[in-house]
């Protein structure tokens, strides 16, 4: 479904993402684990068209991403880190705007699908609201509902759930779940346990470079952890012995 | 789709006070400038009017434009557009024909002195035709300079100034003059207000109308190669 070989993106001398390749199969949901400037914006802003990459490549069910970006990007929804919302719009006239630039083509009537993304995301109760006056919560909501507007194949999400309660994070997490099957999500996070909890399978990105990748039953999380922790000891080999 | 970022703009300027500013403030000044030609100069035409309100349009315009890109890019709203099935000459277009309408609003309330003066007055319709298709093609201009200067600032306040400074300096190149025929020649092409001189007169000169219609398409290619290469950087 989504195919990424050698993606590399550089900001002058700093390599951001250094030759990154993988594959989603279709109906999975991917997850993309690290640290915080470990590449994965980068790397979901080159998958969603936004920056384009150094080298390397990026197709969407065969469909490249710089070859034939309006394609592409029909099948893509992006959930940014920090939702895209107009805070002067309601909630429906956001959401109605989205499906009139998507240039969303269904079989349903505009209003049923976008009562049924609002419900999906339950958002249905501030369909009135003007954006400026909601909850942190509820802005993460409407940014997500912005990406499943208009049913695209593909989800990338990244960090859906930064910010949220726990009680919102358990909500998202289910959602997203539920999605499953239906769409094919990329789903970033730094956090090991959401990871685990959410993704079919898990790449761990460190220093824009891929660390390792597993799949469901392998994920382990202490081998993961692993990956990030490094000690400094100061002192001889005395002192490192006795830790 | 070119269709839904208008209506997206539109619907931003008068949810905002932006819209009733500028259309107000427009409407206020402009009465003015009406009033003493009409009353104290006793003068029964708008063709003397409108250089007076390129003026105000000028300090006026950046209140829209500024906040056309730069707004979407502090708000990182930018995203959701540019990974959209869209291209960016359609969001450009989009943006700049929301500011031109808000424009065009702000100078249908000039219609009024028309009617005032062809009332009391004594109005030459040839002559007004062409005032008004040259002050339209003016502001048409300074919307396309500010989108584009919007394109390179995060920060309205800088779109603004930036504004400011570009479209006086432009309007006030008309009083330069070296004495060398080619720096003068040079010059010519950025005296944006001197071009207007003819249709004020009542002359539709192809000249003039060629000259504001290529620099207006000129910073809309400026806006959309600007937006592109952001993704490239």
């Amino acid at each position: 479904m989504i195919e990424i070989k050698e993606l590399c993106k550089s900001y002058g001398d700093k390599k951001a993402v250094d030759k990154v390749s993988f594959c989603v199969n279709k109906g999975e949901i991917l997850g993309l684990l690290g640290p915080n400037g470990a590449g994965k914006s980068t790397t979901m802003n080159m998958i969603t068209g936004y920056i384009s990459m150094s080298s390397g490549s990026v197709s969407v069910n065969g469909v490249d991403v710089l070859e034939n970006p309006i394609e592409a990007k029909k099948m893509i929804g992006y959930l940014p880190e920090q939702p895209p919302l107009y805070p002067d719009m309601t909630v429906y006239e956001y959401l109605s705007f989205v499906y009139d630039l998507k240039k969303v083509k269904l079989n349903i009537p505009k209003e049923e699908h976008l009562c049924d993304v609002m419900e999906t995301v339950f958002i249905s109760d501030v369909r009135n609201r003007k954006i400026k006056n909601l909850s942190k919560g509820y802005k993460q909501r409407v940014g997500f509902a912005q990406a499943l507007t208009g049913k695209p194949e593909v989800l990338i999400l990244d960090e859906p759930t930064v910010g949220l309660d726990p009680n919102q994070i358990m909500e998202m997490r289910e959602v997203i779940k539920s999605l499953k099957g239906e769409h094919t999500i990329i789903f970033s996070t730094h956090i090991l346990s959401e990871a685990c909890a959410v993704c079919d399978r898990i790449i761990v990105i460190n220093e824009g470079t891929v660390a390792c990748e597993r799949n469901g039953e392998e994920i382990n999380p202490e081998e993961l952890e692993k990956i990030f922790y490094t000690l400094n000891v100061k002192g001889g080999v005395s002192v490192e012995s006795n830790i | 789709m070119l269709k839904a970022i208008f209506k997206r703009e539109m619907l931003s300027c008068f949810t905002t006070m932006t819209g009733y500013v500028f259309i107000g403030v427009f409407m206020f000044l402009s009465s003015i400038f009406f009033s003493m030609e009409m009353f104290r100069n006793r003068v029964g035409s708008v063709t003397g009017i409108l250089p007076m309100c390129m003026v105000i349009l000028m300090l006026l315009m950046p209140i829209i434009t500024m906040r056309l890109m730069a707004e979407e890019k502090a708000n990182k709203t930018d995203q959701l557009l540019l990974t959209a099935p869209v291209k960016v000459s359609e969001i450009i277009l989009g943006k700049f024909f929301a500011a031109f309408c808000v424009f065009l609003i702000s100078t249908a309330t000039t219609l009024f002195y028309v009617l005032v003066a062809a009332i009391w007055g004594d109005i030459h319709p040839g002559e007004t035709f062409a005032s008004y298709l040259g002050y339209i093609l003016f502001g048409a201009l300074l919307i396309a300079i500010g989108l584009y200067i919007s394109c390179l600032t995060e920060s309205q306040v800088v779109a603004a100034v930036l504004t400011y400074g570009v479209t006086l300096l432009l309007f006030f190149s008309s009083w330069i003059n070296t004495g060398i025929d080619f720096i003068d020649y040079i010059i010519g092409f950025f005296k944006i207000a001197g071009w207007n001189e003819s249709f004020s007169m009542g002359v539709i000169a192809p000249s003039g109308v060629m000259y504001y219609l290529s620099f207006t398409f000129l910073f809309l290619l400026l806006s959309v190669r600007k937006t592109e290469s952001r993704r490239w950087r």
